[in-house]
């Protein structure tokens, strides 16, 4: 094993996050995770710099979850209930229901949208995602205004009186 | 709380269930997974090949076996080529960054479709190989010849069929996979 994977488990939520962004499906979304945790245990030692890992670990995640979103574009969305999730806020007062409102709205992004925001709302500012994407930081500019204003239409529908 | 704010909060609100935080456990799951697959790969190999060196050291060799022997020798080798010439996605190769990431990953998916393409010429060409086989045994041998031309015939046709059913579901998979990638880096 790998001396940085229990480091990389500390960042299991960012990759679920990243995950959950790609894939609605529940089922889908576990295979989809283990996709990526066996890429990032091969590719550790591959990492040059430790104090990367996390860029690291949502680049993988992020480029695997890019080619899986349309193989699994036709599978059945089967959402299992759980009662603990419903109905019930969380410390920061967000409900279940706004965050599946989130994914659903994310997911009718385009991928090229999609990636910059989500890296947004992980905490990454314009140069690291260009960096992490391999584009300029104009075109993440570019890239998240449209995105911005796409989930904003979104939202005012949602919310409209 | 502004729009961005409240995306940003609804998105790190967001968890993994208690029951997904063992990752160790589903990466050996996923990757003893992998390796059973490649078991039966290679036990199906082996078992093709015991048959036939069997029947070759026990100089036991019949029409059917005869019939069969170029099917196999020509299919197997072709397979094998397939499998280990398939570009597989390396892990690391998804470390990279998206536009490089999205560039390899093209690539080896043209090869995948060019492989998938050759499958399906080897496929045929064994079929015209078995209908050929069969004409000339009716024509030119006797009844065990006979018997054994028609069951290389409805192997061949059964191995044609299999192999179209593969390459229409690899197909459609790769090419799904091939335009979404393509979209990520806008060409």
């Amino acid at each position: 094993m790998d001396a940085l994977w229990p480091k990389v488990q500390t960042f299991h939520p960012q990759l679920w996050r990243a995950v959950c962004g790609y894939e609605l499906n529940p089922a889908l979304r576990e295979d989809l995770l283990q996709e990526v945790l066996l890429a990032i245990w091969e590719s550790l030692p591959h990492l040059r710099e430790p104090a990367m890992l996390l860029p690291f670990v949502l680049r993988i995640a992020h480029n695997l979850g890019a080619s899986h979103v349309r193989s699994a574009v036709r599978a059945p969305i089967q959402v299992s209930f759980d009662g603990s999730l419903h109905d019930v806020a969380d410390a920061s007062g967000i409900d279940s229901a706004q965050r599946q409102w989130l994914f659903q709205a994310l997911a009718t992004l385009p991928i090229n949208q999609r990636q910059p925001l989500m890296l947004q709302l992980e905490g990454f500012d314009y140069q690291e995602i260009a960096a992490m994407l391999g584009t300029s930081v104009e075109n993440v500019g570019v890239r998240l205004n449209r995105a911005r204003a796409r989930l904003k239409i979104l939202y005012g529908k949602e919310h409209a009186p | 709380m502004n729009f961005d704010d409240l995306l940003k909060a609804t998105w790190q609100s967001e968890h993994p269930s208690a029951s997904q935080r063992d990752l160790t456990r589903r990466v050996g799951r996923q990757k003893m997974r992998l390796r059973v697959r490649r078991g039966i790969e290679l036990a199906l190999t082996a078992a093709a090949v015991l048959l036939f060196g069997r029947s070759l050291l026990s100089a036991s060799m019949g029409p059917a076996h005869w019939l069969t022997l170029p099917f196999f020798a020509l299919y197997i080798p072709i397979a094998w080529a397939i499998i280990l010439r398939a570009p597989r996605r390396r892990a690391w190769d998804a470390s990279e960054t998206a536009e490089v990431y999205a560039r390899l990953r093209l690539s080896q998916l043209r090869t995948s479709l060019r492989d998938l393409r050759f499958a399906r010429a080897a496929a045929g060409v064994l079929f015209v190989y078995a209908i050929a086989a069969n004409a000339a045994v009716w024509w030119l041998a006797d009844d065990r010849w006979h018997e054994a031309g028609t069951i290389l015939l409805l192997v061949a046709g059964a191995c044609l069929l299999a192999t179209w059913v593969l390459i229409v579901l690899s197909r459609r998979r790769v090419l799904r996979e091939y335009r979404a990638v393509r979209r990520l880096v806008g060409t």
